[in-house]
């Protein structure tokens, strides 16, 4: 998935920690969210905070996980493991494509 | 001020916070590897008396320290004690390093989340510059995210699992 398509629209960073239970959660439910809501236009960059403590440092990441999405629109941060996808469609400003 | 201190026959060693009373009671500060939980009301002291136990080790001790902020900004927090003649701003060159970690307003929460994330990037900062002592200040601001008191209780039990790996002593503030 990672910058495959043309028409990348949705640009992804999420923050975890190792193989915590959440991380992994949060991972699973953002690949299938694009896949179910935003195909072909998400571009997902996975970093783990203890691989790589500068970066979460200099994002000011404390909360794992955290997203963070990029474009389109506003920058905006959703912490948690993203299980409720209705809150996490509304915060990045997609419409539910679910009936 | 050393020679008052109590003789320490048992238990955990202490390290000296600066407070000449407090000191002389305790036997010698706060335990030494261990985390020390400090509560009060609001406008009791609890920022004030952590700074202080920072700014010893740093100038006195030649202990570097971390002062974590999820309430004030630490620019508000570091005004503040600077009207106490500490010269703050000076320490702030490798001997103090303040992280701001305050949950911004507009945060979106959905799930389940923990404190990992702080706690890899003190570990890293804690290594920069040597950290014996670090200050949470306002923990409760971050727990008060947390959906259940099992989820508060296992991250307040993940503050000292993880403490002894890099520093000397800490100090948590909650608010009563």
């Amino acid at each position: 998935m990672n910058g495959a398509g043309p028409s990348v629209d949705f640009k992804f960073r999420l923050y975890v920690a190792g193989d915590a239970q959440n991380s992994v959660q949060a991972i699973a439910n953002l690949r299938a969210l694009c896949r179910t809501h935003l195909p072909d236009t998400c571009e997902i960059e996975v970093i783990d905070v203890f691989k790589d403590p500068q970066r979460a440092l200099s994002e000011a990441v404390f909360m794992t996980p955290t997203l963070i999405k990029y474009s389109p629109g506003a920058v905006r941060r959703i912490v948690g493991s993203l299980s409720q996808t209705a809150t996490v469609l509304e915060a990045l400003g997609v419409e539910s494509r679910s009936a | 001020m050393q020679s008052e201190h109590l003789p320490v026959l048992y238990g955990p060693q202490k390290t000296l916070t600066g407070i000449a009373g407090l000191d002389a009671i305790t036997g010698g500060g706060l335990p030494r590897g261990r985390t020390t939980l400090l509560v009060g009301g609001p406008g009791s002291g609890k920022t004030i008396f952590a700074l202080q136990f920072l700014v010893h080790g740093a100038t006195r001790c030649d202990e570097p320290g971390i002062f974590v902020a999820f309430e004030e900004s630490s620019s508000r927090i570091v005004a503040n004690a600077e009207s106490f003649g500490w010269n703050i701003q000076g320490l702030r060159d490798g001997q103090l390093l303040f992280v701001d970690a305050e949950p911004t307003p507009d945060l979106v929460q959905s799930g389940a989340f923990d404190l990992a994330g702080m706690l890899a990037v003190l570990e890293f900062q804690a290594r920069e510059i040597g950290a014996r002592r670090i200050v949470f200040d306002a923990m409760d601001m971050v727990l008060a995210l947390l959906p259940d008191a099992a989820a508060k209780r296992r991250e307040v039990y993940r503050l000292p699992v993880w403490l002894p790996r890099g520093a000397d002593a800490a100090v948590r503030e909650a608010k009563k």
